[in-house]
């Protein structure tokens, strides 16, 4: 079963840009524009994976995460978040919110591949390498 | 009117928000604006939100300006809504944030010109591609530039803007926009 | 009609849609109305588009684009949705929604009422046209509540539209085959008589639903719209700008009782027009509610 995951952000551009990476390692991307779409995606399908913007209109992506996790079958889902900063609270604000991951856009398709592959479980030697060196 | 906005009942609230979409002046633009910081109901929030937009001045326009900068998210993101749909009224004061240092309030300034539709507007888009140092400011311009761009000057930009960054995700916005306004 | 950003934008164009026109399109309308078309729906688009190009006399689609992108009032893009939304009305429309109104929502609202005598249910079919839905709406209504246990339900359904011509026709209750196709056979054989080459609806089921002209706009009327327990608005909303729809949808809130439903068009997400309705999720359906 190919890996299912659900990016959110704002810009169609970010949104294609992540689904053009993730599709050549066979994830099946969806997207939403907002969290409140990203929510109402989440209801009716399920993910193995959530990349969350930071800076979104409509709902922050922090209040997103938090209210993907209070979803008791999220609990676990793994979440990736995006921000333009790399300052330490915005880190810490995200790792409270719910994420797993904190990564700073603009993300190299090879970080977020890895990345991608390795909070969904998927290990190879490859992967292994890359990250461990 | 003005002293509804403080009756302990939400949906009173709500209707008096409503209802002062009908004035023009400072005061109702202010109180409105006042309340929006304070409220905490969605409902009347939506209302105010609804009216500000009626209203639709350049008082309205300079005072979410202002509100752009605020701590509170909610407030920076109806403030970046409202601004959108005012578009020609906003214009001058969104094309001076242009030049902040905060990188935040710059991206903000963007997303507003990315609904204009005016060519004034699409110039300032312009400008932020060949000039902007943040690639994610540039990357924005140049999704929004993409849609709305049609003269060669537009495409020149983008292209241009490849040469100012080596990044991978520079890269396929500017891909993309350029095949969104055509060879040629 | 063609602005000055759209006369730049004129030239020579193909035949065919491009996949690169079509995503341009495609990204625009997926921003503004949330309603987003895959690459499959390319010639489906193509044609409509055309269409539309036709329409309003525009040579290629860069003009036509730079219309529908620039235009002041927004009308084209209206019309655009318009083409491309099916918008073909009839009986047990959307069924699976429906499905989750009578068997999961219904229940929980009459469970509200449990301790009321009677227990009233009140309908609002918002935009109903020539009444399809509103008849539907009556026919599930009919044949969820009768012969329930516990305190008596009544029920009544106003079905507006500000078209008055549309309501007359509505009012009349008499349909073609078309209309009619989607109605489960047991439904049809007791609830409709034969009326030439078409059917008609019988009164009983006429008596339970007001037709009357609304606007939706118009703040004075639809403040006169209150205590609905269910407000169906299916495909209306689309066709609305950012600012109307908000406002459009502020007045349904307003005119819902606490913990009243709202039911969209499938493809319709109430969250981007304003965050102030709850989502619930039912086995059969994503409904909005107070």
């Amino acid at each position: 079963m190919p890996l299912q995951v659900l990016v959110v952000d704002d810009s169609s551009t970010v949104r294609s840009y992540y689904a053009s990476i993730l599709n050549k390692a066979g994830f099946v991307v969806d997207q939403a524009a907002n969290g409140y779409e990203a929510l109402e995606k989440s209801i009716q399908f399920d993910y193995d994976l959530f990349i969350v913007d930071i800076n979104m209109p409509k709902m922050t992506g922090y209040e997103t995460v938090q209210k993907l996790r209070e979803d008791e079958k999220k609990l676990s889902a793994p979440i990736v978040m995006i921000s333009t900063e790399g300052k330490e609270s915005d880190r810490l604000e995200a790792y409270r919110a719910g994420a797993n991951i904190y990564l700073v856009k603009p993300v190299k398709p090879e970080m977020l591949l890895t990345i991608s592959k390795i909070i969904c479980g998927v290990r190879s030697k490859e992967n292994d390498e890359r990250c461990w060196g | 009117m003005n002293t509804l906005v403080f009756h302990p009942e939400e949906r009173e609230r709500y209707k008096a928000a409503v209802g002062l979409s009908e004035f023009k002046d400072e005061i109702v633009v202010n109180c409105l604006v006042k309340r929006l910081e304070e409220e905490k109901s969605k409902l009347v929030q939506e209302g105010i939100t609804s009216s500000l937009i009626r209203i639709n001045t350049e008082i309205v326009a300079n005072t979410c300006i202002e509100l752009l900068r605020s701590e509170n998210a909610h407030l920076r993101n109806t403030a970046l809504e409202i601004l959108q749909v005012l578009d020609s009224i906003s214009l001058p004061a969104t094309k001076k944030l242009l030049d902040d240092p905060d990188p935040d309030v710059r991206l903000f300034a963007v997303n507003v010109l990315g609904e204009t539709k005016s060519r004034e507007g699409i110039e300032a888009l312009r400008q932020v591609v060949e000039k902007d140092n943040d690639v994610n400011i540039v990357a924005a311009a140049i999704e929004y530039i993409g849609e709305m761009g049609s003269r060669s000057e537009d495409r020149e930009a983008v292209k241009k803007a490849l040469q100012r960054f080596s990044e991978p995700f520079l890269e396929y916005a500017a891909e993309m926009a350029l095949k969104k306004m055509g060879a040629n | 009609m063609l602005t000055e950003l759209a006369l730049e934008n004129t030239g020579v164009g193909s035949e065919d849609m491009t996949l690169d026109e079509f995503i341009k399109l495609r990204d625009y309308i997926y921003r503004k109305t949330g309603i987003f078309f895959e690459e499959k729906k390319l010639y489906y688009i193509e044609k409509r588009v055309e269409s539309r190009m036709k329409a309003v006399g525009a040579e290629s689609f860069r003009s036509y684009f730079a219309m529908l992108r620039f235009e002041a009032s927004g009308s084209e893009m209206q019309a655009l949705l318009n083409e491309l939304t099916v918008n073909e009305t009839y009986f047990f429309r959307e069924y699976e929604q429906l499905r989750c109104f009578a068997e999961e929502v219904l229940f929980e609202i009459l469970e509200h009422k449990k301790d009321k005598n009677p227990r009233k249910v009140r309908i609002w079919s918002a935009g109903c046209s020539s009444g399809e839905e509103a008849y539907t709406l009556g026919i599930i209504m009919k044949e969820m509540t009768e012969g329930l246990p516990g305190n008596r339900i009544s029920w009544e359904i106003y079905a507006t539209d500000i078209n008055s011509e549309v309501l007359d026709q509505a009012r009349k209750g008499v349909y073609g085959p078309r209309a009619v196709n989607q109605v489960p056979e047991s439904y049809f054989e007791r609830y409709f008589r034969p009326a030439g080459e078409k059917f008609e609806v019988l009164s009983e089921l006429k008596q339970n639903i007001n037709f009357m002209q609304l606007n939706l706009f118009d703040r004075q009327s639809m403040a006169a719209m209150k205590d609905f327990d269910a407000i169906f608005c299916r495909n209306v909303l689309i066709y609305f700008d950012d600012v109307s729809r908000r406002e459009v949808a502020l007045s349904f809130y307003d005119a819902l009782r606490d913990g009243g439903f709202i039911f969209l068009g499938h493809s319709e997400s109430m969250s981007r027009i304003t965050p102030i309705f709850k989502l619930r999720k039912f086995r059969n359906g994503i409904i909005y509610q107070k």
